[in-house]
C-alpha cells in the first residue's frame, strides 16, 4: 500500500506529466480551438481506461470523455481483437461522437503504454482540429453524414508507422488537410511524450504500473466525493425550463436527487433528439454534469475516475439507445439528451467571470451545454440568447438547478416547502444571492 | 583613482546595496528595510551606510545600476496613477473582455484582475485603421479632445493611447499624442506603438495601460533618486536594470517604465549566471528559495533565458492567466509556491499537501516561536537536523524546537505517519513541487535537465538544492558565496542592453525579402540609438536579429534566433531563414515542422554591451587552515538513500579554505543558509568562493 506522501508525490508528477502535454499541443497546432480556447485535452488511464490524470486548463466537457474512448479502443483492439491486439508502437484514432467526444471535429488519439512488455497505461489527447469536412460550422445537418467525415476507432499507427491510406483519406476530405493533420501530429506528439515520462516515472519509483496508485487514488477520491456529498441536506430538486430551440422550442427538465452520498441527475422529460445538429451525445451530457458537481463538492481536486464514479448498481444506467455505442446509423444529427434514472451526477452552470465578476454562474457555452445537456454546435441559438439578455441589460442568464441553489426563489417558489433544502444547499456551499428572478428570459418556470 | 561600480536593489522587504571596487576587485555589501512611502530614503540610509563601512569616496563611483519592485507594486495595490484609456471605437472593453480561457475552471467565485482603468475612463475615439495598414476612417480630432476633456475633469494624469492596428500603421496614435500634447500639455501621453509596436490589441492594450498607469510615479522616483545621489556626492549617471536583463538609462524607462517591472528577479538570473561562470558553468539552473516563494530561470551558454511576455500583478500569485499580461522581454522566470514558510497539511483525500500557503514571517513557522502552530517547511528541516537550531539566521535568532515537533506531530497523526516520516514526507513534496515545475519548464525549451547545474540561493536553495538536484537528474549543484545576498550582484554584471520588436507579417515564400530587412535595420538603429545614449562604451556591441515564426495558419509563434543581417539574396536569405525556424521548432518540439509555408509575425532585435570588467576578489576563508579546522561538530540528518538518520559533519562554511574537498553527508553552515550535503555527493569549495558539489 502506498502512504500519503508516495501517493501524493507519484500524482503530482504524472499531473505535470499531462500538463507538459497539454503546453505541446498549444504549441504545435493549427487550431485556434486549441491554442486560444483550450478546446482540448491530455489523459493518462490506467490500463482499463480509468483517468489518473486531466490536465488542468482542459475544458470541462472533456472531463470522463475520453477515458471512455480509450476504453472504447479497448473494445475494440483489445486482446482479443483478430489482428493481434493492443502493440507498443500502436496509435489509436476516432472522432466518432458517441465513442469519441460529442462531435466530429474533436479528434481523439491514444497510445496504450507499456512496460517490460505489459500494457500498464494509455496516453489519451484529443483536440478540435479546424476542419473535418462537412458543412462548415452549421447546425443545419438532419444527419451525422452531413457533418463531416467519420473517422471510426481505427489504429493510425503501428509500429510507430502512421497508417497512409488512412491519411491519404483524411487529406482528401478535409478543406485544410496540412492543418487537420498537423493538429492530428500535434496529438501523436502530445500522447508519445505522456507515454515516455509515465515510463520514466514508473522507473524511478520502481512501480511496475499504475494499479497501486490508482487503487487508492480512485478510492480516496470517491470517498472524498461522497463525503462532501453527504453533507448537503438529501432531497429531490426539479427544474425545468424551455430555450426557443429551431424550429421549435424545446425543453429541459432535470430532477436532481441527492440521497445516500449519491447525486442523480435524471432528465427524464426533456424534449427528444432534435432533427438538426444541436444534440448532445451521452458522453458529454456526462461530462457536463460530472462538471457542475466538481464545481459545487470538491473544485480543489484534480480529475480523476474516482470522483465521478456511478454507482454500481446503476453503472450505465443511462436509458441508452440502441445506437448508444455508435454501432447504427443514425438518421438525425447527433443522438438527444435522453437521459434516464441512474445517472448519478448533477448540473450546473458555468461562472461568468467578467462584467462586475459577481461570481455567479452565467451563461457561458459551457453553460449553456450543462444547462441543455445540448451543444450549441455554431453558437447562433447561445448568441441570440446572450444578445437578448444585454439587450435588456441583464448580466447573467441562470441556468437550472444551481440557480435554485444560488437563488432559491422570491415570490411564489419562495413559498414552495420543496425548495426551502435547496436554499439550505446554497448556504452550505456558500454561494452568494446572484440577479433578480427577473433575470431570466426563456426560462419558463414550471414549479 | 579607483573606480567603483554601486548596485542598488529594493526588494519588497529589504533594500540590498552592493559596492564594486574595479581595481582591487574587493566589494562591499549591506541591507537596510525598504521605505515604502519614500523608497530613496532607504537608499540614501543605505548609500549612508556602505559608504561609511567601505570608507569609499563618493566621487570615485563611476555608475549606479538600480532594481526596485516599485512599479510592481503600483499595479498589485492598484496605486499608480488615475488613468485613462483612449481606443478606437467600439473597443472601450477589451480590457475587461481580456482573453476567452479562466484561469481557474472550477472556482464558482471567480474574479478576473481589475482592469487598471475603470470603464467610465475608457473612452471610444472616432477612427479605424485596417490590418494592412491604410485608414478605413480618419481620426477624429476634434472628437479625441473632447473625451480628453472628460478625462481631465475626471482628474485623470496620464493617458493611454491604443488604437486598433496601431503596429501596421502608428500615424493615427502620433497624430493623437501630438494633439493630445498641444491641448493638455500636462498629461503624461503613452501610445500603444511605442510601447509594444506587436500585433493583438488586448495585450497590447494591457500592456500600454500597465506603462501609462506606472508613468507619472515613474517620472517623479527616478528624479527624486538621481537628486538625492547627487546630493550624497554621486555623480555617476545612474543606470536601470530592466527585467529583460540589461541596463538602461532614465530616458529610456520614463518613456516605457513598465520595462522594469522584473528588474529584481532579473539580476538574480544574471548573478547566477555570473556565479556559474566563475566556476566555467555556463549551463545551469538558476535556484532562488525564500521564505514563500522559489524562482527558477533557466541559463543557456552563460545567457539567462528571455521570455518575450509575462504577467505581472496576479489575482492568484501561482496561477497563470489571472494577472496582467505584459508583452515585454523579462528573463523567463517560474515563481511556485515553495519556502521555508509553506504550510503543509493534508488535503481532502488525505495527502500531504505543502504550500502555497505561507506562514510568513508572520506568525511564521512553528519553530520560531511567533505564535505560528502550523507545520511548515522549515519545522521539517529542522527536525530532519538539516538546520542548527543554535545557528539560525547566524545565531540571531532563537528556535522552539518543541513547537516544530508538536506542529509536525499534529500533521503526522492525521497523516497516519511517524512524525519522522511526516517530515521527511514535507521535505520531499515541497522538492516534487519545485522539481515538477523545473521539470515542465525546462521541457517546453525541449532541454534535458540533466544537463544543467543548480545553482542554490536564499536561505532556502542550498537546503532543497540537494534533494532537487536530485529528483531532476542534475548532478552538480554551485552554492554561491554568501546566497543570502547573492543577486545583487547581477546589477553589477549586467551588459547593457535593448530589446525593440515590431509586428511584420513577413511570409517567407512570397513576400519581397527588402521589407524584411527594412524592419530589422529600423529596429536596430532606434535601439542603437538608446544604447548609445547609456553612455557605455559601444565597442563589443552585439546585434541578435530574432523572429516570431510559425506555419502559416498556426495560432502561435515560436521565437526563433535568426541569421545575422543583412537578408539581401533571396537565395541565401529565404533557405537560412526557413533552416533558423525549423532548428528553432526541432529544438522546442523534437520534430521537424509541417510541410507548410512559413512566416514571421513579429521582427525582434535585442543590442547588447557587456559590462564593464574587473575581477571579483576570490571569498575564501583563512588559506591553510586544514578542513579539520572548520568543523562545528556532527549532527544526525536524514537522507532518504541512507535509509534515514544518519551522523552528518557540520561545517563553518567562513572557515573553510579553497580547494578543500568534504564528503557527504554533510551540513556547511554560514549566517544566511545551510548548504545541505547528502551521503551521495562530494562538496569542493572553490577558489571562486563558491562550494561546488558533486552528486554521483
Amino acid at each position: 500500500m502506498l502512504d500519503a506522501v508516495t501517493i501524493e508525490i507519484l500524482w503530482s508528477r504524472i499531473t505535470s506529466i499531462v500538463d507538459e502535454a497539454a503546453k505541446v499541443i498549444v504549441r504545435t497546432s493549427f487550431s485556434t480551438l486549441s491554442n486560444e480556447a483550450n478546446d482540448f485535452a491530455c489523459v493518462l488511464t490506467d490500463a482499463a481506461g480509468q483517468s489518473l490524470a486531466q490536465n488542468t486548463g482542459s475544458i470541462p466537457s472533456f472531463i470522463g470523455t475520453l477515458p471512455a474512448t480509450v476504453r472504447h479502443f479497448l473494445g475494440e483492439f483489445g486482446p482479443d481483437s483478430p489482428d493481434g491486439g493492443m502493440q507498443d508502437g500502436d496509435v489509436y484514432i476516432t472522432n466518432n461522437p458517441w465513442q469519441g467526444t460529442g462531435h466530429l471535429p474533436d479528434v481523439c488519439i491514444a497510445k496504450p503504454v507499456f512496460r517490460d512488455g505489459r500494457l500498464v497505461a494509455f496516453a489519451a489527447a484529443c483536440s478540435h482540429v479546424p476542419d473535418i469536412g462537412g458543412m462548415v460550422r452549421s447546425v443545419e445537418p438532419r444527419e451525422v453524414f452531413e457533418e463531416g467525415l467519420h473517422i471510426p476507432l481505427m489504429r493510425f499507427m503501428r509500429n510507430g508507422v502512421a497508417d497512409a491510406t488512412l491519411i491519404k483519406l483524411l487529406r482528401t476530405n478535409v478543406r485544410t488537410p496540412d492543418q487537420t493533420l498537423g493538429d492530428i501530429w500535434a496529438l501523436v506528439g502530445a500522447v508519445e511524450l505522456m507515454a515516455r515520462r509515465l515510463v520514466a516515472t514508473l522507473e524511478e519509483y520502481g512501480q511496475a504500473d499504475v494499479s497501486a496508485l490508482a487503487a487508492e487514488l480512485f478510492a480516496r477520491s470517491e470517498a472524498a466525493m461522497r463525503r462532501a456529498i453527504r453533507a448537503l441536506p438529501e432531497g429531490t430538486y426539479r427544474f425545468g425550463f424551455d430555450t426557443d430551440g429551431l424550429a421549435e422550442p424545446f425543453r429541459f427538465e432535470l430532477a436532481l436527487t441527492i440521497r445516500d452520498g449519491a447525486i442523480t441527475a435524471d432528465y427524464t422529460g426533456s424534449s427528444p433528439q432534435q432533427p438538426r445538429a444541436i444534440n448532445c451525445p451521452l458522453t458529454y451530457t456526462n461530462a457536463m454534469t460530472a462538471y457542475a458537481v466538481k464545481c459545487a463538492l470538491l473544485p480543489n481536486l484534480p480529475n480523476n475516475e474516482g470522483m465521478f464514479r456511478p454507482d454500481g448498481d446503476r453503472a450505465g444506467g443511462f436509458g441508452a439507445e440502441p445506437d448508444a455505442a455508435g454501432r447504427r446509423r443514425r438518421p438525425h444529427g447527433e443522438r438527444a439528451l435522453r437521459a434516464d434514472a441512474g445517472f448519478r451526477r448533477s448540473v450546473s452552470g458555468r461562472t461568468g467571470a467578467g462584467d462586475g465578476g459577481a461570481g455567479l454562474p452565467a451563461l457561458g457555452l459551457d453553460a449553456c451545454r450543462a444547462a441543455a445537456g445540448t451543444e450549441f454546435r455554431d453558437g447562433a441559438v447561445l448568441q441570440r440568447r446572450f444578445r437578448g439578455a444585454a439587450r435588456q441589460g441583464r448580466r447573467q442568464l441562470p441556468v437550472m438547478a444551481v440557480q435554485h441553489l444560488v437563488d432559491p426563489g422570491r415570490g411564489r417558489r419562495a413559498q414552495q416547502p420543496d425548495l426551502l433544502p435547496l436554499q439550505a444547499v446554497a448556504r452550505r456551499l456558500g454561494w452568494r444571492r446572484p440577479v433578480s428572478r427577473r433575470a431570466r428570459p426563456g426560462c419558463r418556470d414550471r414549479h | 583613482m579607483s573606480e567603483y561600480s554601486l548596485g542598488i536593489d529594493i526588494g519588497g522587504t529589504f533594500t540590498d546595496l552592493v559596492i564594486h571596487d574595479h581595481d582591487s576587485g574587493r566589494r562591499w555589501g549591506c541591507k537596510v528595510l525598504t521605505t515604502h512611502a519614500d523608497p530613496q530614503q532607504g537608499v540614501v540610509a543605505g548609500v549612508r551606510t556602505i559608504l561609511a563601512e567601505s570608507g569609499l569616496d563618493p566621487r570615485g563611483i563611476s555608475r549606479v545600476v538600480h532594481a526596485t519592485t516599485l512599479f510592481t507594486n503600483a499595479l498589485i495595490e492598484r496605486k499608480g496613477a488615475l488613468t485613462g484609456l483612449l481606443v478606437t471605437a467600439g473597443f472601450r472593453d477589451m480590457l475587461e473582455i481580456g482573453r476567452e480561457r479562466k484561469y481557474d475552471l472550477y472556482d464558482v467565485g471567480i474574479e478576473n484582475p481589475p482592469p487598471l482603468v475603470p470603464r467610465n475612463l475608457r473612452l471610444d475615439v472616432g477612427e479605424r485603421m485596417r490590418a494592412d495598414g491604410s485608414v478605413a476612417e480618419p481620426l477624429d480630432e476634434a472628437q479625441l479632445l473632447r473625451q480628453v476633456d472628460v478625462l481631465r475633469a475626471a482628474g485623470v494624469t496620464s493617458v493611454a493611447l491604443v488604437f486598433l492596428h496601431a503596429y501596421a500603421n502608428p500615424v493615427h496614435e502620433e497624430q493623437a499624442a501630438r494633439a493630445i500634447a498641444a491641448h493638455a500639455p500636462e498629461l503624461f501621453v503613452t501610445p500603444s506603438h511605442q510601447v509594444v509596436r506587436e500585433i493583438r490589441e488586448y495585450e497590447r492594450a494591457s500592456t500600454t495601460v500597465a506603462s501609462a498607469y506606472v508613468k507619472p510615479i515613474a517620472a517623479g522616483y527616478l528624479a527624486a533618486l538621481a537628486g538625492e545621489l547627487v546630493r550624497l556626492d554621486i555623480s555617476a549617471p545612474l543606470l536601470l536594470m530592466l527585467s529583460g536583463g540589461g541596463l538602461t538609462h532614465a530616458a529610456e524607462v520614463n518613456r516605457n517604465p513598465a520595462q522594469m517591472l522584473e528588474s529584481g528577479p532579473a539580476a538574480g538570473a544574471l548573478a547566477a549566471a555570473f556565479f556559474g561562470a566563475r566556476d566555467g558553468i555556463a549551463d545551469l539552473l538558476a535556484f532562488d528559495m525564500g521564505g514563500t516563494t522559489a524562482k527558477l530561470s533557466l541559463v543557456d551558454g552563460g545567457e539567462p533565458l528571455v521570455a518575450y511576455g509575462f504577467e505581472a500583478a496576479r489575482q492568484k500569485r501561482f496561477i497563470e492567466g489571472s494577472g496582467l499580461p505584459i508583452r515585454l522581454s523579462t528573463i523567463e522566470l517560474i515563481e511556485i509556491g515553495a519556502g521555508g514558510g509553506s504550510i503543509a497539511r493534508r488535503d481532502e483525500i488525505g495527502l500531504l499537501k505543502v504550500g502555497p500557503d505561507s506562514a510568513g514571517s508572520e506568525p511564521g513557522p512553528a519553530c520560531y516561536g511567533g505564535g505560528g502552530t502550523a507545520p511548515t517547511v522549515t519545522d521539517a528541516n529542522l527536525l530532519l537536523g538539516y538546520l542548527n537550531p543554535d545557528f539560525f539566521a547566524g545565531g540571531t535568532l532563537k528556535i522552539d524546537g518543541e513547537a516544530a515537533a508538536r506542529a509536525i506531530a499534529g500533521l503526522a497523526g492525521k497523516l497516519r505517519l511517524t512524525a519522522e516520516a511526516a517530515a521527511a514526507g514535507i521535505h520531499e513534496v515541497v522538492n516534487e513541487n519545485m522539481a515538477g515545475a523545473a521539470r515542465v519548464h525546462i521541457a517546453e525549451r525541449g532541454r534535458d535537465p540533466r544537463r544543467y547545474a543548480l545553482v542554490c540561493t536564499g536561505g532556502g536553495g542550498p537546503v532543497h538544492g540537494y534533494g532537487v538536484a536530485r529528483k531532476l537528474g542534475i548532478t552538480r549543484l554551485v552554492c554561491p558565496p554568501s546566497p543570502g545576498v547573492a543577486s545583487a550582484w547581477g546589477l553589477l554584471v549586467a551588459p547593457a542592453r535593448v530589446d525593440r520588436v515590431t509586428t511584420i507579417g513577413f511570409r517567407l515564400d512570397s513576400d519581397p525579402l527588402a521589407g524584411f530587412e527594412a524592419a530589422f535595420r529600423q529596429l536596430e538603429d532606434e535601439a542603437r540609438a538608446v544604447v548609445a545614449a547609456t553612455g557605455l562604451p559601444l565597442a563589443g556591441l552585439r546585434v541578435d536579429r530574432l523572429g516570431d515564426g510559425r506555419c502559416v495558419g498556426q495560432g502561435f509563434d515560436l521565437v526563433v534566433p535568426l541569421p545575422p543581417g543583412p537578408y539581401a539574396d533571396d537565395a541565401i536569405a529565404r533557405p537560412a531563414l526557413a533552416a533558423a525556424f525549423e532548428r528553432g521548432y526541432r529544438e522546442k518540439f523534437g520534430r521537424a515542422p509541417p510541410a507548410v509555408p512559413l512566416e514571421f509575425i513579429n521582427a525582434r532585435v535585442s543590442l547588447r554591451v557587456a559590462a564593464a570588467g574587473g575581477h571579483i576578489a576570490d571569498l575564501t576563508g583563512t588559506a591553510g587552515e586544514t578542513p579539520a579546522a572548520a568543523i562545528k561538530g556532527r549532527r544526525r540528518a536524514w537522507f532518504a538513500e541512507a535509509g534515514g538518520f544518519v551522523d552528518a559533519t557540520v561545517y563553518d562554511r567562513d572557515r573553510l579554505a579553497a580547494n578543500t574537498t568534504i564528503a557527504g553527508p554533510a551540513l556547511i553552515e554560514d549566517p544566511g543558509s545551510t548548504l545541505v550535503v547528502g551521503p551521495a555527493a562530494t562538496a569542493q569549495v572553490m577558489p571562486s568562493g563558491s562550494i561546488v558539489v558533486e552528486l554521483r
